[in-house]
């Protein structure tokens, strides 16, 4: 993916690295006491800002929301005070870090019509092949649940679909969710395996 | 936020809404989990219905611009057309459907077995009891829910300590632990607080399940509530326990989930003398980074003799 173009909102060269991994560890410490809960709230964060910026039709929105992240953390490395949660916070920086990347590229220029990174709208036979060792991947019952929410047509994974949320006990949109869960995590095992073959190669 | 209607959430998954509104869903969703889940589940319908051919056509132009210019999405209607694909190929249609029920009688099953090992637990400590030279313990009141036993194998709380009781006290005081502690010879002073377990399966409201009866025989004895969940959704949980005219008993706060027979389930001991005859409530709470959420209401009948 293209990253962000360096004068317009990457990090300052005269950035401290220091106060921004010192920042990184009051993060840590301020989403939560628990170093293993908060590395997941700080995944949680991430994400959620990757689809904010998604939401708004961004291209680079990985790119945003580290560079959003790196911004706070930065911030609190040179302590700056913040009251109260964090999150609210991260989200007035993503907005100035948006604004800044429409501002330099001009959101019609960019966002709509720049040359966007290819975008697939089928899996290649490389992604199909990392798709199957990942399923593999999942315990049995993530992985029966995930091939029968997309099995059957439009039509017919409506009433399956109902009869398997209320099987599980759980509302329609709740079991999207956990499809959505599932699929996440394909995703991410896929990503790590597109990222070791590039390595390789 | 009043809640948001399909319609409007769908424009704002689509880019279509001016920017006032955009930027105030935007911050609700930030801080709001159902909500941003809620645009998560749009988001995958439109997708889902764009890969079928369902999608409207002024809808689908527009997902169509996003998918060019926003890769994620783009991977992830590849991801689901791929999906779909390996589910046509390697499942039958007949047995979609039954996957869920399937799925809950997978758990009533394991709860059933967690419950029967509690009961075989405890039942084991009243064996023990019974057979060594002391004077006999009462035997246990057979009820169909609660499985009273004597233990004097284990430091618990005192029958009157202070609550809340914390979930550090609970870790040394496991059906396994129980069982072990029970083969051990104690020491003559050891102290002796009597252990009643008793197991509630969680249910989301408060008219799916009858209550359940505890029988307490001995006043002195502490309670361990074990509280099967469906799944480890949460990794802390707290418990409230309210007394039959509604006041709270005591609340647990950030409690781990613990294991019984791999089945998630969360502890609380409570002095028995603590809780009065007739039907107490218990409300499961979740905890997350925003607060908490309620998630199963549990009522049983505490019987007093």
């Amino acid at each position: 993916m293209s990253k962000v173009p360096p004068n317009s909102i990457s990090t300052n060269a005269a950035t401290d690295a220091s106060a921004i991994e010192r920042g990184l560890e009051i993060l840590i410490a301020r989403l939560d006491p628990d170093v293993g809960i908060a590395s997941r709230k700080y995944q949680q964060l991430r994400r959620r800002l990757v689809r904010l910026f998604e939401w708004r039709g961004a291209w680079v929105a990985d790119d945003l929301a580290d560079e959003t992240l790196t911004r706070v953390a930065r911030k609190l490395g040179e302590g700056t005070s913040v009251d109260g949660d964090v999150e609210p916070f991260a989200r007035g920086v993503a907005r100035l870090v948006f604004l800044e990347f429409l501002r330099e590229q001009d959101r019609e220029q960019r966002v709509k019509s720049s040359p966007a990174p290819p975008s697939s709208s089928a899996l290649d036979e490389h992604d199909l092949e990392c798709l199957d060792r990942c399923l593999d991947q999942l315990a049995a019952s993530d992985r029966d649940m995930i091939l029968a929410y997309y099995s059957g047509d439009s039509a017919g994974r409506i009433e399956s679909r109902r009869t398997m949320a209320t099987g599980f006990g759980v509302t329609p949109t709740a079991l999207r969710i956990r499809a959505l869960r599932i699929r996440e995590r394909l995703e991410a095992c896929m990503q790590e395996s597109r990222t070791a073959k590039a390595g390789a190669e | 936020m009043q809640e948001l209607e399909l319609s409007t959430i769908r424009r704002f998954v689509l880019g279509d809404l001016d920017d006032e509104t955009r930027r105030s869903i935007e911050s609700e969703a930030l801080e709001n989990d159902a909500l941003f889940e809620r645009i998560e589940a749009v988001e995958d319908e439109l997708l889902e219905e764009y890969i079928a051919g369902d999608l409207p056509g002024s809808e689908r132009k527009i997902l169509e611009e996003t998918l060019d210019t926003v890769p994620g999405r783009s991977r992830r209607a590849a991801l689901m057309r791929a999906l779909a694909g390996r589910s046509s190929a390697s499942r039958e249609p007949s047995a979609v459907a039954e996957l869920g029920v399937r799925a809950r009688y997978a758990n009533q099953a394991r709860f059933a077995i967690a419950a029967a090992f509690a009961t075989a637990a405890v039942a084991a400590i009243a064996f023990f009891q019974l057979t060594r030279s002391e004077p006999p313990a009462a035997p246990p009141t057979p009820t169909a829910s609660a499985t009273p036993a004597a233990s004097d194998t284990e430091t618990l709380p005192a029958p009157n300590s202070a609550i809340p009781v914390t979930s550090s006290a609970l870790a040394a005081h496991r059906p396994d632990s129980t069982l072990l502690a029970a083969r051990k010879p104690q020491p003559p002073h050891a102290p002796s607080v009597p252990v009643v377990t008793f197991l509630l399966v969680a249910t989301t409201s408060r008219s799916e399940s009858a209550a359940r009866k505890l029988i307490i025989d001995k006043p002195d004895s502490v309670v361990d509530l074990q509280i099967a969940i469906d799944d480890d959704e949460f990794s802390h949980y707290n418990v409230e326990l309210r007394a039959p005219d509604g006041t709270t008993l005591s609340t647990h706060r950030d409690i781990p989930v613990s294991a019984l027979l791999d089945a998630p389930v969360i502890r609380v001991s409570v002095p028995a003398s603590s809780l009065r005859s007739g039907r107490h409530e218990l409300v499961l709470a979740g905890v997350h980074e925003r607060g908490t959420e309620e998630i199963a209401y549990l009522e049983f009948d505490v019987v007093k003799r």
